[in-house]
């Protein structure tokens, strides 16, 4: 055991960084994410997770495994290294059968919406590119091979098959679509998929996002039963997938941060959501390995909430914990992160591994009932920087700067496309926030016509909202059905439409336009969310989903979610605010014609960026001074440049703005 | 659609099917010799076909040799995984969609593996057979262990559990055999009646043996109706004199418990007791199960980490296997022998061994303090909700 000292070389210490700091993995795909992985830590549930891999394989039915562990135990870090384990091949150019499928999902949503959201995540993971093909190019060509029976090495058949036979791939895939029951529009984007045509509307098909019509014509399918729940076409999708998977190569599908999806600690419903989907999944085939890493807070409502057989498909192959690490373990992950730092030019002779600690620290550390990983790193991270003598930073406020950080991410990572996922599942948190005292349903009626109804105390007021989604011809369909419903059935006092201000609704969909004017007519509120309002409420909903799932930590200190949620309602950021205000206020205030006039400017200039004001005001039927007024009182979206012949342009693009108001 | 017949004859597994299916089109032929396997031409084109109605002929067996192996193996699987008895209808519904057979299908497997021997047959129920992989014997005796893992109770409440049509088969004879076995055995303890009962009560008997503190709760709260005092001063009372007992079997418990130094600061008790005025001993009563149990006192089945232990495979079986066990479900199931704090200092004590590791609770704000409670707390006033054998 060392005792040296490491008083004398504090100065020499303070050139290295600190080995301890950045201790979460907060992304499973992230490159060198799990760098400093002991293997021993956590072998045995590692083991039971390959185990759970293999069964599904050899098609003794789907397994499903549930690992609990307590905040910072290291959830998502053995998702990661079980990612690597199962995806390391595809760093490898060459195109191999797969033995598997990998996808990891962080539940960071809403349970109305969490079959679209998993689709969305399994596609993303199975188009990743990571220098070869990707997952999904080479479970499509493996299944065409199989039914082709081509024998030998896949990359030479394929190779063969892409010079020689390209037009069969129609016949193969058609094969398949019927004998694994497989949807023929599935099929159909997939002969694309395997061609490398289209690819941005193969890839949008694919994860759920909204098409145009176009986009649909060049895929050559029609576009989804506006009628059919969003949720079950979700859910028929990834039951598709199963079946393309096959037996030869099992879907791992990894469900991290389950606590996220429920919207309060006692959201047991969200969880029975969460089982119901699993199920689904479970009966569309037998080639599933679910891995669903939840808090061991969430054990007894887990095991409270799901009833005996939902709970077998998700936990029937094995229930792990992950224990807290020992003394020998906890020496042993503070050794390795001291070396792969590089302390071994830093160490002085006849120290041993762990200088500059000893192993009287380590046993401080670890404590008598043994300590979690991230305990340990943060308390080491600590230690370390007394070592170093390092001056400690000044004091800031940690929350604040992760708002601006998450906020400027959010910000970046904008796109309409992925709006009404953000404002379905944030919307219920956003109330936690400002309305504490209302009680909140998510889509209570169970047919995709409400998304979110909140309700008053002594239901003082009860408000329905609405997001609008981004399909031009499902839009259609939902406005539609609340015209035939609201006001007279919806038992709501207000409706709220909410839409993303970047997607306006196009003049020539003529439909929708008299739906939603007659919505207005019955007092309904057509609510443009700013992109600035939809980035603030993606940051509320990582932040605290981060938090749920005890992934927001500090200085040694993990942050609750209610901390969090005490901290924005000290600041309450100025969208998340006005938005609040908005959805709240009082039913009887009319859409202006203000918004309409702005509205059809934005989409106009969305065609066309920059247009002389005289002819836009002709187009929409305006006055020039009053176009040019309305347009002054947004410059946050437009901009006009004065002259003889003054012109008007929009400022943003793609959420981006192009010049700072 | 025309049918296709396909004669799959595989390298690896001997056996020769004809598949007889409904495909739009397709090469006979593309099977033979495709190196293929049975299982897999079954899994791309015959198991598809069960559900609609596949014919498969060439065999007095629906499915070749090999996979009726694992279509038995499958049906094993789900008895085993099943808690009594299931009917052919029953373990159909439970196969996964795509392994699913007709139930004749399976009836017939079931029949093939009771005749065997593997798998037992047991009484109808309404006019359907059941099938399990454990005798009705062995049903039979799981049953009376769990019923009697609660409170004891007399042989004939013990047996009544097992007088469902299950165990037609089973005459008067056997299942009181079969009890006295368990006795025999020492699965099951007798448990004399409590001290001070009048009349000599039918026996009673439990899984567990009988634990003294059971008896002692009994007798303190007689001591109380005698003497007329709260249920707190006679147990009271009953600490103190433990406390002078084990100081004069072994002096080092006082040191040990520090009883000294809080005898001394509250002599000014309010104890009800008549006699001398005795100190607030309600720390000690929180205390005193906490300390080492010395051999000469304290049987093997009251250790508390043995008690912990048993009482940890009994709420959840699957605690061998790596899942959890919630704290307030153990604590529950050990309220007689490990009561309040004693249970917390065992539960401390065994992770501070590594034989458990109890995971941390970091929401006991949102508990009301009666289930907050009921967690366990270490020193530093963390809170812990769940518990599971350490095994890294």
């Amino acid at each position: 055991m060392s005792e040296v000292s490491a008083g004398h070389f504090s100065g020499d210490l303070q050139s290295l960084g600190n080995p301890f700091r950045g201790s979460i993995v907060g992304d499973p795909w992230k490159p060198g994410g799990i760098d400093s992985d002991v293997a021993r830590i956590h072998k045995r549930v590692f083991d039971t997770c390959c185990a759970a891999v293999d069964a599904a394989r050899s098609g003794r039915g789907s397994a499903g495994v549930i690992i609990n562990g307590e905040p910072g135990s290291g959830k998502t870090h053995l998702i990661a290294r079980l990612r690597k384990q199962l995806t390391e091949h595809l760093l490898i150019p060459n195109l191999e059968v797969p033995r598997q499928v990998f996808a990891c999902v962080r539940l960071d949503s809403c349970a109305s919406s969490l079959a679209r959201h998993v689709r969305r995540r399994v596609v993303d993971d199975l188009l990743r590119r990571s220098g070869g093909p990707s997952q999904f190019e080479r479970l499509v060509v493996a299944r065409m091979m199989e039914f082709d029976n081509g024998a030998g090495h896949i990359a030479l058949w394929w190779e063969h098959f892409r010079e020689e036979r390209t037009d069969d791939c129609l016949p193969l895939l058609t094969e398949l679509c019927l004998q694994d029951s497989i949807s023929p529009t599935f099929v159909q984007v997939l002969v694309h998929l395997v061609r490398q045509q289209h690819r941005l509307e193969v890839m949008a098909w694919l994860r759920g996002d909204p098409l145009t019509p176009a986009a649909l014509e060049k895929l050559g399918v029609a576009s989804e039963d506006p009628e059919e729940h969003p949720e079950q076409l979700a859910a028929r999708f990834l039951s598709d997938l199963l079946r393309l998977a096959g037996g030869n190569s099992p879907l791992v599908l990894c469900f991290d941060q389950v606590e996220a999806l429920q919207q309060t600690p006692d959201d047991v419903q969200s969880l029975f959501t969460f089982g119901q989907l699993i199920s689904q999944l479970h009966d569309a085939d037998n080639n599933l390995a679910i891995i669903s890493c939840m808090q061991s807070s969430l054990y007894r409502d887990v095991v409270r909430s799901l009833p005996a057989p939902l709970l077998d498909r998700i936990s029937g192959f094995a229930t792990e914990s992950l224990n807290p690490l020992d003394e020998e373990l906890a020496a042993l992950l503070l050794g390795h992160r001291l070396q792969v730092a590089g302390i071994d030019r830093f160490r002085p002779a006849g120290a041993d591994s762990l200088w500059p600690f000893t192993h009287r620290d380590v046993a401080a550390m670890v404590g008598s009932t043994g300590i979690s990983p991230r305990r340990l790193l943060e308390q080491a991270a600590r230690r370390f920087d007394q070592f170093a003598e390092r001056p400690v930073a000044a004091a800031r406020d940690p929350l604040a700067d992760e708002w601006e950080k998450r906020l400027e991410q959010a910000y970046r990572d904008s796109s309409e496309q992925e709006t009404p996922q953000i404002l379905r599942a944030s919307i219920p948190h956003l109330f936690t926030i400002t309305h504490p005292d209302w009680k909140v349903q998510l889509d209570p009626t169970q047919d995709d016509l409400l998304d979110v109804v909140v309700t008053a105390p002594q239901g003082a007021a009860r408000i329905g909202i609405k997001v609008c989604d981004s399909s031009p011809i499902r839009l259609s369909a939902q406005l539609r059905k609340l015209c035939q419903r609201f006001p007279q059935t919806l038992n709501v006092g207000k409706l709220v439409l909410l839409r993303d201000e970047r997607s306006p609704i196009s003049r020539t969909a003529a439909a929708t336009q008299k739906y939603l004017q007659q919505l207005e007519a019955s007092e309904a509120h057509y609510l443009r969310v700013a992109p600035e309002a939809v980035a603030a409420l993606n940051a509320l909903r990582e932040l605290l989903a981060d938090a749920r799932s005890g992934d927001l930590s500090f200085a040694g200190g993990h942050v609750s979610a209610d901390t969090v949620i005490e901290w924005l309602r000290s600041v309450m950021p100025p969208p998340l605010a006005e938005l609040a205000e908005q959805l709240t206020a009082p039913a009887t205030e009319d859409r202006s014609t203000e918004d309409s006039v702005i509205e059809r400017l934005q989409e106009s200039l969305a065609r066309r960026r920059v247009c002389a004001v005289a002819e836009i005001a002709a187009e929409l039927g305006c006055s020039i001074p009053k176009l040019m007024a309305d347009a002054a009182e947004r410059p946050d979206m437009f901009g006009v440049l004065e002259g003889a012949q003054p012109v008007i342009f929009s400022v943003r693009q793609r959420g981006t703005m192009l010049i700072e108001p | 659609m025309r049918e296709m017949v396909a004669e799959v004859t595989s390298a690896a597994q001997p056996a020769t099917i004809r598949v007889v299916c409904s495909r739009p089109q397709g090469d006979p032929t593309r099977f033979k010799d495709s190196g293929l396997s049975a299982k897999d031409v079954l899994r791309r084109g015959a198991t598809q076909d069960f559900a609609k109605g596949i014919v498969m002929s060439g065999s007095s067996s629906v499915l070749p040799a090999a996979d009726n192996t694992e279509l038995v193996e499958l049906i094993r699987r789900i008895l085993q995984l099943s808690d009594g008895p299931r009917s052919v209808a029953q373990i159909v519904r439970d196969m996964p969609k795509s392994l699913r057979v007709r139930p004749e299908v399976a009836e017939s497997l079931l029949v093939e593996e009771v005749t065997a021997g593997r798998l037992y047959e047991y009484p109808k129920v309404r006019n359907k057979a059941q099938f399990w992989v454990r005798s009705p014997l062995e049903f039979a005796r799981s049953l009376i262990l769990s019923k009697l893992q609660g409170a004891p109770v007399t042989k004939t409440d013990a047996l009544k559990v097992i007088k469902g049509k299950a165990f037609e088969g089973l005459s008067k004879q056997v299942r009181e055999k079969l009890f006295d076995d368990l006795l025999q055995e020492g699965a099951l303890s007798q448990h004399p009646p409590f001290i001070g009962t009048g009349r000599a009560p039918k026996p009673k008997f439990g899984s567990r043996r009988p634990a003294p503190s059971d008896y002692l709760r009994d007798a303190i709260r007689k001591v109380a109706q005698v003497l007329g005092l709260s249920e707190r001063d006679a147990l009271e009372a009953a600490v103190l004199c433990a406390h002078q007992e084990l100081r004069l079997l072994e002096p080092e418990v006082q040191t040990d418990l520090e009883l000294q130094p809080k005898l001394e600061l509250q002599q000014n008790s309010q104890s009800g007791l008549p006699g001398a005025a005795e100190p607030d001993l309600s720390p000690m009563l929180e205390q005193l199960p906490v300390s080492e149990p010395s051999e000469s006192t304290t049987e093997a089945a009251t250790d508390p980490q043995e008690l912990l232990m048993s009482a940890l495979r009994q709420v959840n079986p699957r605690v061998e296997s790596g899942d959890m066990v919630d704290i307030i479900a153990l604590r529950s199931s050990l309220a007689s022998a490990l009561p309040g704090a004693a249970f917390d200092a065992a539960l401390l004590k065994a992770a501070s061994l590594r034989t458990l590791a109890v995971h941390r609770y970091d929401r006991p704000g949102l508990l009301q303090p009666a289930e907050r409670d009921q967690l366990l707390q270490d020193e530093q006033g963390q809170f812990y909700n769940t518990v599971s054998l350490w095994r890294n």
